[in-house]
């Protein structure tokens, strides 16, 4: 499909990318290919993906590692780490009591599994619509947010299954370090009315890496 | 005139740039700088000097004088020593009334006595009125430069850099400092302003066979160039030091803002030069710019030199300046004694001459003052004193030295202190901050092999506080002499300059302290000694030595200035680097725009003020709000904050929060929510739907709704209720559909909510779908008709907006935008927080005594609401009505009681609902009666007499909003 709008669940980054191939997924769409010039396999060139219609959900209070476990999700040992969930899913732990559970991004149309809290002091959140997702792939991720970020996420500092909750392009923003395909990758969770600022941002700060904007066909 | 290689380090002889100086075609090589290019097609004259304007050429060829700023097309100020020239680059120089060859404004130079030190500061303002007839004539010859107006800004950006260890040089010391502490696996990054490793030993003899500085350097960089644990950034300057090696490193179009755990400064040293009369023509040089022009542009600087000193490394110099065919006709030293046996008997072995104790009493100028043709060189009779005997000698280059002075700008800016040994006429730094330290000659290490082991020891001072393991080195030692204790030479006719950038001569410095600038951070400010754009690099030390001696003090005692970033001048651009000013959309952003809406801020929001041209606002908003009152209108409300309340105490909460009773608020109702701070003054409100026993959703203003959330957060965690607390404002989209037609536009497309009057009445709360989206449906009247908010997760927000267009048609819905939403509530009485209140407003003030719950124990500013509001009231926020076709008030204009301010204006506009003036306006209390008149005081003093009248001024029993 190339018309993001013909989806009930758009992303405010998708209408910049029409004429793009989409991928319904979570009744929004998802950019496969990107504009024909572009050359979304090369996952040695940076690329900044659109994941913010992938689904996601958080629960917050102090028996929500309680239900995270009821889920049989992994709960990261302390507050900014991440794991990863037995079907592929990242799980990040933002404080003592937040969880937040990302779809595997290499295989968005297998949603994750989504439990309302049972329990007291348990309360689901609205990360899926209070944030955007981007992923930032390449071989320049820490060189780009240094543009944009004062926090040093190199990978000495900042290795896999970190999380850092900072300020990028003076927005706040969750930005998580894993792998795709044993190559590293920055998730960065933000504002979703700031998305569209953002992605230009992160698009402009990849400029000198050759950055731009890729599919979902980069990373799997 | 280019030497033959290897001299020419630095440029490709292959590969040639064109470009034109004044007019003038000029041939460069790849790697020269303007200045060197020019400088080999004997182009020594570069600008003009700032208040004498006279002939200036290069001093140093390191970028460390002002004599060589240049206009380099559209961009003035540029250091022609340091900037590269591109091929078809139109450079011109600075300053000039005429040409540069021929400036008319020369002639300033012989009316020197006419315009003493400060004399700007004391002429001007007598008699009265004088100032105006001056200022256009110093206005036109101040400043350097012409500025392109037609300038287009260029991309600056920002980068961060994190090192364990930075090196500010890159010299023998800080190349050592920067090995050592790579060895030991520490991350490091050298910072230079040069295009090279080295440092001096690119350039400067280290001993006779001018042998050990090639073979030191190409060690030291080869062993640079291959370490996996260092980075290096050449033209760049660290600009500053700020707590905590906080580093602002400029290079090209970027500042680097670097973090270092520990940062070593290795910036070298400035050669200072000597002050005599003439002492700026055009061909005199520091040494160790001829070195640079020899062996890094292949630059033969001069046929016949005389090299004027103070320590041994002129002699070195001489020699270079022999190898490469330049006639050496004799060294001046100062010094009594001379130079080193060894360095004497070298120079003397060509047949150089040396003459000992003396100095050049003042150089002699070709025609206009264009270049040095000799020099007269006299016996040294005493501190500053000469013989009456002259010697002249013909030449055409003059390099002096008169010592070194530590580039201590960084360092003083961390705190640390310079100290004056009058022992070696030097000055030293100590009393740095942990974690900064200092390597080679800024640290009074001189000799070579002495800064390599300096550098390494503050490698390993540095390593140490990282936590490595590495044996210490004690202080190393250096007994070199480089300072001549007095090379300060006045003579009765002037023109013997300390400081180039601002033309100030001798008696300058000793005028500003006989007028009773004794102190030298005075003297600056008086003569503006070292504001140029040099700081004071070559002028810090001989003015330090005036004022000293002038005020019968040691140098010590004198100090010098205030060492301030930046470093050297940098732009505004860099500062400001890429601007990042974050813009939030609601989900219907889009849609806005592609119907036309003129698009407002709203704090970061951007939102549709209307929907037209900005021209036609007022027909737009008129038309809007008929439509509104008439049929149906929606408006997109998603930036309207939300925040989500919920656990057993959530009700308890609330009621501690707003002014009103939430307890009994029953499930699937909302109520108005008042907040008020600790001072009983309103700060917010919204609607408060109760979605469970247990759940509110809280709207909140867009502006406030941060503070809101944050408050709440803060009050909880003194009462420890049992609630989460959340600000869900990005996760939902709202709209307001509003207007008679409403309920038949949301009936088509909301199946499972019962929207009749008696399924869904005024102010109740229903969820259910819209479209086929997850919706929570509110039916308030903020503009007073039948409305209802429809908010849905933000995703599905323009969905949800496309959908009731589309229901809407048959209908004629039409969007309608915020500045239209203002006129309608107003009509209804409404107030805005923060635009109809203020820091001072209570509810009493606001008529909001019926949104007080004054049973309950206690709310937030309950305590300072009953105070403020049993006192005497003072003022009131009333509404009025101007008779159409008045001036109309505008937000803000002054009300008035006599001649006394009583109030102003919080909102006002044309109604055409109405069909008159409306608006809201705080009063005297003696004002405020329904009937009475008030007096505003609008555009142009023109006055108009508002009537109070009861609000809302429409539709008073709201009996439309509740259908």
């Amino acid at each position: 499909m190339s018309e993001s709008r013909q989806f009930q669940r758009r992303s405010f980054v998708a209408r910049k990318l029409e004429g793009s191939e989409f991928l319904n997924i979570n009744d929004g769409a998802v950019m496969v290919k990107a504009l024909a010039n572009a050359s979304d396999n090369q996952v040695q060139q940076s690329g900044l993906i659109d994941l913010s219609v992938a689904q996601r959900f958080g629960f917050r209070g102090l028996n929500a590692a309680q239900h995270m476990q009821a889920c049989d999700y992994p709960v990261p040992s302390k507050p900014n780490l991440c794991d990863v969930g037995r079907n592929g899913e990242l799980v990040l732990r933002l404080g003592e009591t937040e969880y937040w559970v990302l779809s595997n991004p290499q295989e968005l149309e297998q949603t994750p599994n989504y439990q309302a809290p049972v329990l007291d002091k348990c309360y689901s959140l609205f990360c899926q619509n209070s944030h955007s997702w981007l992923m930032m792939v390449g071989p320049s991720l820490a060189e780009t947010m240094a543009k944009i970020c004062g926090v040093d996420l190199s990978s000495s500092q900042f290795p896999v299954g970190h999380v850092c909750q900072t300020s990028v392009a003076r927005i706040n923003a969750v930005i998580v370090h894993h792998e795709i395909n044993n190559k590293s990758v920055f998730s960065i969770l933000s504002d979703s009315a700031s998305a569209v600022y953002l992605w230009e941002a992160l698009l402009d700060a990849m400029t000198e890496f050759n950055g731009c904007a890729m599919g979902l066909s980069a990373i799997t | 005139m280019r030497l033959a290689a290897p001299m020419g380090l630095l440029i490709n002889r292959n590969q040639h740039v064109t470009f034109k100086f004044e007019g003038k075609q000029y041939d460069g090589y790849h790697g020269d700088n303007i200045a060197s290019a020019l400088l080999a097609n004997q182009q020594w004259l570069m600008s003009r000097s700032f208040k004498y304007h006279r002939p200036r050429a290069p001093l140093t060829m390191a970028g460390h004088d002002a004599n060589t700023l240049i206009q380099l097309g559209g961009e003035p100020n540029v250091l022609a020593d340091r900037v590269a020239p591109s091929q078809g680059d139109i450079i011109e120089g600075q300053n000039y009334s005429g040409s540069l060859e021929n400036d008319r404004d020369s002639i300033l130079g012989y009316f020197g006595r006419f315009m003493p030190v400060g004399f700007y500061y004391r002429a001007f303002f007598k008699p009265y009125g004088v100032w105006e007839k001056w200022e256009s004539v110093i206005r036109k010859k101040a400043g350097l430069g012409k500025l392109d107006l037609n300038f287009e800004p260029e991309y600056y950006d920002k980068v961060y850099l994190f090192k364990d260890v930075v090196v500010v040089g890159a010299g023998p010391a800080g190349l050592s400092a920067a090995l050592t502490a790579a060895d030991a696996g520490a991350s490091v990054q050298i910072v230079d302003e040069h295009p090279i490793l080295g440092g001096s030993l690119s350039y400067h003899r280290f001993d006779l066979e001018g042998k050990i500085a090639d073979q030191t350097r190409s060690d030291l960089v080869a062993k640079v160039e291959a370490h996996p644990n260092i980075e290096v950034t050449l033209n760049a300057t660290c600009n500053a030091w700020f707590a905590d090696n906080y580093l602002p490193v400029i290079q090209g179009k970027r500042m680097y803002k670097v973090r270092a755990k520990e940062c070593i400064v290795a910036s070298g040293a400035f050669e200072q030069h000597v002050v005599f009369r003439n002492n700026d023509l055009p061909g005199i040089v520091v040494c160790s710019a001829v070195s640079r022009l020899m062996k890094l542009y292949a630059v033969k600087p001069g046929r016949r030199a005389v090299l004027l000193t103070g320590n041994d490394d002129a002699y070195f110099t001489a020699l270079d300046l022999y190898e490469q065919g330049v006639e050496v006709a004799a060294i001046v030293d100062m010094r009594a004694q001379g130079g080193a046996q060894s360095v004497t008997a070298a120079v003397q072995n060509l047949g150089i001459k040396i003459t000992l104790g003396s100095t050049v009493y003042e150089a002699l100028a070709t025609k206009g003052n264009k270049h040095i043709r000799g020099v007269d060189v006299r016996a040294i009779s005493g501190q500053g004193e000469v013989d009456a005997q002259s010697n002249l000698i013909d030449c055409d280059l003059l390099c002096v030295s008169s010592g070194f002075m530590p580039s201590y700008s960084l360092l003083c800016q961390a705190g640390g202190q310079l100290s004056y040994d009058d022992e070696t006429a030097a000055f030293n730094l100590s009393n740095l901050p942990a974690h900064l330290h200092i390597a080679g000659s800024v640290n009074g290490i001189h000799s070579l092999t002495a800064v390599i082991r300096d550098g390494e020891r503050s490698a390993v001072d540095a390593l140490q506080n990282l936590g490595h393991d590495v044996a210490s080195i004690e202080p190393i030692e250096c007994d070199k002499q480089t300072n001549f204790d007095w090379p300060i030479f006045k003579h009765p006719k002037g023109k013997d300059f300390v400081d180039f950038d601002e033309d100030l001569q001798v008696k300058d410095i000793i005028n500003a302290t006989r007028i009773g600038y004794r102190d030298i951070q005075l003297v600056k400010r008086f003569s503006t000694l070292g504001m140029g754009p040099s700081q004071g690099r070559h002028s810090a030390l001989p003015a330090a030595r005036l004022v000293a001696k002038s005020t019968q003090r040691t140098v010590s005692q004198t100090g010098v200035t205030t060492a301030r970033p930046p470093y050297a001048p940098e732009k505004l651009a860099h500062i400001a680097g890429r601007i990042f000013d974050p813009v939030r959309r609601t989900a219907m952003h889009d849609r806005h725009i592609e119907m036309g809406a003129k698009m407002m801020p709203a704090g970061n929001w951007q939102r549709p003020a209307f929907y037209g041209k900005p021209e036609d606002r007022d027909k737009c908003i008129w038309a809007e709000s008929e439509h509104v009152r008439n049929k149906v209108g929606v408006i997109d409300v998603s930036t309207l904050g939300g925040i989500e309340l919920r656990g057993p105490d959530a009700a308890e909460f609330m009621n501690r929060m707003y002014t009103f009773a939430f307890l009994k608020q029953p499930v699937g109702k909302t109520r108005y929510a008042v907040l008020t701070n600790e001072h009983g003054v309103v700060v917010d409100d919204g609607v408060a739907c109760r979605i469970a026993d247990d759940h509110f959703y809280v709207t909140a203003t867009t502006g406030g709704v941060g503070g809101v959330y944050s408050d709440m957060l803060k009050w909880n965690a003194q009462w420890r209720l049992d609630v989460d607390i959340a600000n869900v404002t990005a996760a939902f989209s709202a709209i307001n559909l509003a207007g008679p037609d409403s309920r038949k536009v949301l009936e088509k497309i909301a199946s499972d909510v019962d929207l009749s009057a008696e399924g869904f009445p005024h102010l109740a709360y229903r969820e259910g779908s819209v479209a086929g989206i997850p919706a929570r449906l509110l039916r308030v009247g903020f503009v007073g008709e039948l409305g209802y908010e429809i908010h849905v997760p933000t995703s599905y927000g323009e969905a949800l907006w496309d959908a009731v267009i589309e229901a809407g048609k048959e209908h004629d819905i039409k969007p309608f935008g915020v500045e239209t939403q203002r006129l309608l509530r107003l009509e209804k009485g409404h107030i805005i927080v923060s635009q109809d209140t203020d820091s001072m407003s209570h509810p009493g003030e606001l008529d909001l005594g019926w949104a007080i719950a004054r049973k309950k124990p206690f709310y937030v500013g309950g305590r300072s609401v009953d105070i403020v509001m049993a006192r005497k009231q003072t003022r009131k926020l009333v509404g009025f009505t101007l008779p159409k076709g008045s001036a109309k008030p505008e937000e803000g204009h002054l009300v008035l009681s006599g001649d006394d301010i009583s109030g102003n204006i919080t909102s006002c506009e044309y109604s055409p609902t109405v069909d008159s003036i409306v608006g809201l306006a705080f009063v005297s209390i003696d004002q405020c009666e329904v009937g009475s008149k008030f007096e505003v005081r609008t555009d142009n003093n023109v006055m108009v007499n508002a009537r109070v009248v009861k609000l809302p001024f429409y539709d008073a029993d709201g009996k439309r909003q509740e259908l």
